[in-house]
């Protein structure tokens, strides 16, 4: 009787701690996996809404063509003065985006414009695009978060 | 009474592991989710942006907000994603996105 309780007991607690052992690590795993896919989604989705609001941005400050030519909007080039009229903070907080800016700076990296609304978060999606600015290769980088 | 311990050990580690593999892949799903409605809403805004607006294609996952500035995954509402052109959906059924002034293509 003595001898099966002791076998019993051992048995036991080195299967129980071997269970555990191995619950401990499949817990950790499991986080590990939970969070990287998480975290790579978060910066797939923040990468493309930067991609997008970048292209938004491009769209809305596009130079509009002269009214005789038809005024159509000329591909890629950026017109400051639509740029100023673009309503940030209507989009922050129509969107619930946290925080969103426009840049857009010269060849010699000189800031030619600059528009921000709302409050950065830990995350900062930028996207920077080439664009023209009366013929001169700017830099376009727009920023959310 | 050792054995009895044991089994309830076991039985609270399995029911643990069974909550943790729910829990990942309540997030692995919402992750997916991000991912296509993330690609969704990319096809969306191009579209807009360069046709000003498009008939979306009938097999996307996404159902527009009210306010058609936002898009919802359909089997996970909680995930959504933000689109800056407006996302409706006509009598048909059929999801349309498009700059203001400007009919879908």
């Amino acid at each position: 009787m003595s001898q099966s309780k002791a076998f019993f007991s051992f048995d036991a607690a080195a299967a129980s701690f071997s269970a555990i052992i191995l619950f401990a690590l499949f817990s950790i795993l499991s986080f590990a996996a939970s969070n990287s896919a998480k975290e790579s989604s978060a910066m797939a989705e923040g990468e493309l809404l930067a991609l997008r609001f970048s292209s938004y941005v491009l769209e809305k400050g596009a130079k509009v063509g002269l009214p005789q030519e038809g005024a159509h909007y000329v591909a890629g080039e950026i017109d400051l003065a639509r740029l100023e009229e673009f309503d940030l903070q209507e989009i922050v907080k129509s969107s619930g985006i946290k925080y969103a800016s426009v840049l857009v700076a010269g060849e010699r990296k000189e800031r030619l414009f600059f528009k921000e609304a709302g409050e950065a978060g830990k995350q900062v999606f930028c996207a920077r695009r080439l664009a023209l600015l009366s013929g001169e290769a700017v830099r376009l980088e727009a920023c959310i978060s | 009474m050792a054995f009895a311990i044991f089994l309830s050990v076991i039985a609270i580690l399995v029911s643990g592991a069974v909550a943790i593999g729910n829990g990942t892949e309540e997030t692995a799903v919402a992750s997916s989710e991000r991912y296509l409605l993330s690609y969704e809403a990319l096809c969306a805004d191009t579209a807009a942006g360069s046709l000003h607006g498009a008939v979306l294609p009938q097999n996307i996952s996404a159902v527009p907000s009210l306010d058609g500035r936002r898009l919802h995954s359909a089997k996970n509402p909680q995930v959504s994603q933000v689109v800056f052109h407006k996302v409706t959906v006509d009598y048909g059924g059929r999801v349309k996105v498009q700059e203001a002034g400007h009919e879908p293509v």
